[in-house]
């Protein structure tokens, strides 16, 4: 999600930095302030939030760097009972903040994934302590030994891969969910933060460093917001920013109580940054305006658009409105074919059993391939060890969910699936997973055979509770003492040096053929269950569906129609495509699936007669199927027309005069990918929400300008040389400051709504920027209406960007040659 | 924890309690728990699925708890330990073999961490 820019954007749109490169410059070659410093700095403040340097580590990370300080801050002030009560009332929530940005920070990935991932990580960091502590060292006895360690390792990884499937399967939507209820929750307690801040109370005059970091927090949540991938993320980073802005406005009695200036080097990247950034976002916003007018006024109307743009223009089109064509089709057939409370229930047992069946089926096929090898070695004893240990807890985990864990006499906590476990009979319910192992004979055989064993021995009943210390009849049961026994057998516990019949069971479980009984019993019983707990749709759901399938409703086409449009998409894909990427992106077999399924709605639709039964839940199974969110069909389908856009942008790069254009079209396409995928709202709905954007970022310019007027002069005095006081530097600093620093300084200014007369007059008026041939002259667009001179330096980094790639070409082709 | 990873780890060591009167045990919904009371009703058997564990990592979570990593108190056998710390509502109990207890404080009378034994599964409760 994150990108070493402020603003998000998706990795095949590249946009040089230049505040990046002043950024490493000025760390280096000026490098003169502590830590400490810096983090009082303004320069440092707007760095921070902006992101112009690569700061590693997760944006939500990022937040809480931010706040962890602030709560430092907090726990150095002595006096909290007094007049800081209000606002610590506010910071009281920061513990409620880190929740939400964990649950920000669980999106895409479970509880589960994140525990086993925390597994690995400490067994590895256990492993590499533990090969550092002597043998025999008493410290060994405080961790797991080796071998179990990287058992731990090796089959956490092995459930890792399981959870990763299953997640993606189970949870997108419940993930998305709390994705977005986590953004809600972090914008309400960041304008919590800034309300308290805009008091300007007591508290924040006495500790002016505690009203620094909130700042700084806020900054930060509202950095997070600028890289979030959706678009409602400008909006909210930009009302933060603004609050921000508008705080220190409110209170500009000495700006030093903000924020010190003194820290030049600081100030300008900061500065430097921070315009180029609101720059940036203003300049797309503009052209996503212009190109969405374009789009909706018909692709590439003007006779400048080249044959290829046109086509890609179509090609999106068409992209466009068969996602729209997905997400409106998922909406109107789900209510269609929503299930009834009992259907529900029979689903939720039916993917639960599916979950265990597909980890049980993996298992036993792990195990079935190991065993395969007959090497006789002792490597090959411990293997057959393992082997038979993971089947153990592949077939007890699997067996109790079916049957609960055998009767033997204690209550062990069970997972087993209730409603499947009370359909099973007594007998099965006893034996447990060992109905999955051996026949009902097989079973049988066994048992008398440990039950002999057992009598015969009087310290097996004794430990079996079935006689007393005194030789008295013990209070516990054979069969249970049996069925005991046979699960300590099989999980290889020491019974099986004490009854001959348990030791030939132990050897044999990971035999191929009992393997091969264990997959035949294993899947009679799944055949059985699935036929059980298997969702039949009623009548009257499936003429809903067929109706809601055919008709069109108000102001929508039928979902008939939307599958034509989609075939129509298909049919728009060029051949160089469907011949590179088609099989990976399994454009056929969707294909093939909508074909039919237009083929069979068109039957009916047309049908003159009584529409047979069987066709019409033909149809409903098939569009079920489609469906499914398990099958992805909607991301397949989001991926697909990306892929197609990529694909034609890449052949059209080198023909359109202003490459940024195409750039511009794929990351609207990729952001309404996105925001389709979050539900936020629907997608190529835009128009509005661009215009109301490009207000609320001219705003934050406009605010970010009167905090400029607060500190440029200490920024030009550095580009110029000399310190806050006007005086010049010395030389060996002077000469470390080059003077382009001050020409992109000016450059970037171009990007503020109103530009100090100072700075356009006599600061700025000749500053000029080259690359080879390419010049951007400060005067060239000083004049200009705003929204044309805010793209102007987006554009010349753009061109240098596109000549260097060309550059870069030629070079590689001449060395090809 | 779903049971593949820890399970096995766990099938031949159980945490042990003698003389468990007026012990409550509470666990995570995500870990399965075993309770077993003996035939003469004086020991607690708890084999909880959780994964073998570190000193290392016990600290860290007690950290994460807000307890202190001195208030960890260890006991060593030769070849393995048993750990435990308290937070304000309950006992945590962790073992390098595999196992874990939490102990609810509210319902408990005093918890003795001497009665505490990592034993053998289906075997007398003894020592190690």
């Amino acid at each position: 999600m994150m990108t070493s820019n402020c603003l998000s954007l998706p990795t095949n749109v590249s946009l040089p930095t230049n505040a990046a490169y002043l950024v490493v410059f000025l760390s280096f070659s000026l490098g003169t302030t502590s830590f400490a410093n810096m983090s009082n700095s303004a320069g440092n403040i707007l760095l921070e939030s902006f992101r112009c340097d690569s700061m590693s580590g997760s944006a939500t990370q990022s937040v809480r760097t931010s706040l962890a300080n602030l709560r430092s801050s907090l726990e150095k002030i002595s006096d909290k009972e007094k007049e800081c009560q209000a606002e610590l009332a506010v910071i009281g929530q920061l513990p409620k903040l880190d929740a939400v940005l964990q649950q920000i920070d669980n999106y895409g990935a479970t509880e589960d994934i994140k525990k086993t991932e925390l597994i690995i990580e400490e067994a590895l960091a256990d492993l590499a302590y533990v090969k550092t502590i002597p043998q025999g060292h008493p410290n060994r006895a405080l961790f797991p030994d080796e071998s179990t360690l990287q058992a731990m390792v090796s089959s956490a990884r092995t459930e890792l891969i399981r959870l990763r499937v299953s997640n993606k399967v189970e949870s997108g939507a419940r993930d998305r969910k709390r994705y977005i209820d986590g953004i809600s929750q972090l914008d309400s307690l960041a304008n919590e933060m800034a309300a308290s801040l805009r008091k300007n109370s007591d508290c924040y005059k006495k500790h002016p460093v505690l009203r620094r970091q909130i700042v700084t927090g806020i900054l930060g949540i509202s950095g997070f917001f600028a890289s979030s991938p959706a678009g409602i993320g400008i909006t909210l980073a930009g009302r933060l920013i603004q609050n921000i802005f508008d705080i220190r406005d409110a209170n500009n009695d000495d700006k030093r109580v903000d924020f010190e200036a003194s820290n030049q080097s600081m100030l300008v990247t900061g500065l430097s940054c921070t315009l180029e950034q609101l720059g940036n976002q203003h300049c797309r916003l503009v052209r996503q305006e212009a190109l969405l007018q374009q789009l909706s006024a018909g692709p590439c109307k003007d006779d400048k658009c080249s044959p290829e743009m046109r086509r890609l223009l179509a090609i999106m089109e068409k992209g466009k409105s068969s996602s729209q064509a997905v997400d409106e089709m998922t909406r109107n057939l789900g209510s269609k074919i929503s299930y009834t409370e009992e259907q529900a229930r029979t689903l939720k047992v039916n993917s639960t059993f599916m979950s265990a069946t597909a980890a049980f089926e993996a298992g036993l096929s792990t195990v079935k391939e190991s065993a395969k090898s007959s090497d006789r070695s002792m490597s090959a004893e411990a293997r057959r060890r393992e082997d038979r240990a993971n089947l153990y807890t592949a077939v007890n985990t699997f067996g109790t969910k079916i049957f609960g864990y055998p009767a033997t006499g204690v209550s062990l906590g069970e997972a087993s699936i209730t409603e499947i476990r009370s359909g099973m009979s007594t007998a099965e319910q006893e034996k447990g997973f060992l109905n999955l192992i051996y026949s009902e004979a097989e079973y049988n055989d066994l048992y008398q055979k440990f039950a002999v064993a057992i009598n015969a021995s009087p310290r097996l009943k004794r430990a079996n509770d079935l006689q007393t210390e005194n030789g008295g009849t013990g209070a516990g049961k054979l069969e249970n003492a049996v069925r005991k026994n046979m699960v300590a057998a099989l999980a290889g516990e020491d019974i099986i040096k004490e009854i001959p019949e348990a030791l030939k069971m132990y050897e044999s479980f990971t035999s191929p053929e009992r393997l091969d009984i264990i997959k035949s019993r294993s899947e009679t019983y799944k055949s059985a269950i699935l036929q059980k707990f298997r969702v039949l749709p009623k009548d009257d759901q499936i003429s809903n569906f067929t109706m809601a399938f055919l008709t069109n409703d108000v102001g929508q086409s039928s979902s008939l129609k939307h599958l034509e449009n989609i075939q129509d998409f298909f049919d728009s894909i060029p051949d160089d495509f469907k011949n590179s990427r088609g099989r990976l992106l399994r454009l056929n077999p969707l294909r093939t699936q909508i074909d039919e399924i237009v083929a069979l709605g068109r039957e009916i639709d047309s049908a003159t007669t009584d529409i047979p039964e069987e066709k019409t839940k033909d149809l409903y199974a098939k569009v079920t199927r489609l469906l499914d969110h398990s099958h992805g069909f909607k991301e397949d389908m989001a991926r697909i027309t990306q892929a197609v856009a990529n694909h034609q942008n890449q052949k059209v790069a080198g023909t359109v005069a202003n490459k940024q254009d195409i750039h511009d079209l794929i990351y609207m396409q990729y952001n309404d990918f996105l925001e389709g995928v979050y539900e936020l709202k629907k997608p190529y709905e835009r128009q509005n929400d661009a215009k109301n954007a490009i207000a609320l970022s001219g705003a934050q310019i406009e605010a970010f300008s009167k905090f400029f007027g607060l500190y440029k002069d200490n920024a030009v005095n550095f580009l110029n040389r000399s310190d806050t006081e006007g005086r010049s530097f010395n030389k060996g600093l002077s000469e470390n400051i080059d003077s382009s620093l001050k020409d992109h300084f000016c450059i970037q200014t171009l990007a503020l709504t109103e530009i100090p007369k100072d700075i356009r007059e006599k600061q700025c008026g000749n500053a000029s920027i080259r690359y080879g041939s390419s010049e951007l002259s400060y005067a060239q667009f000083a004049d200009l209406p705003h929204k044309e001179r805010v793209c102007a330096y987006r554009n010349f980094l753009n061109n240098i960007d596109s000549k260097r790639n060309t550059l870069k070409k030629a070079v590689d082709a001449n060395v090809v040659k | 924890m779903a049971a593949t990873t820890s399970a096995r780890m766990l099938k031949h060591y159980e945490l042990v309690i003698k003389q468990p009167e007026n012990l409550a045990v509470t666990h995570s919904s995500t870990h399965q728990i075993g309770i077993i009371t003996s035939r003469k009703g004086k020991s607690l058997i708890l084999g909880v699925d959780y994964q073998p564990i570190s000193i290392r990592t016990v600290t860290k979570l007690a950290k994460e708890d807000g307890v202190d990593a001195k208030s960890v108190k260890i006991k060593r056998y030769k070849t393995s330990s048993l750990f435990y710390y308290e937070t304000p509502d309950v006992i945590k109990v962790y073992s390098t073999m595999g196992g874990h207890l939490s102990i609810s404080k509210k319902s408990t009378r005093a918890f003795d961490f001497n009665q505490l034994r990592l034993v053998q599964k289906n075997k007398k409760v003894v020592s190690l």
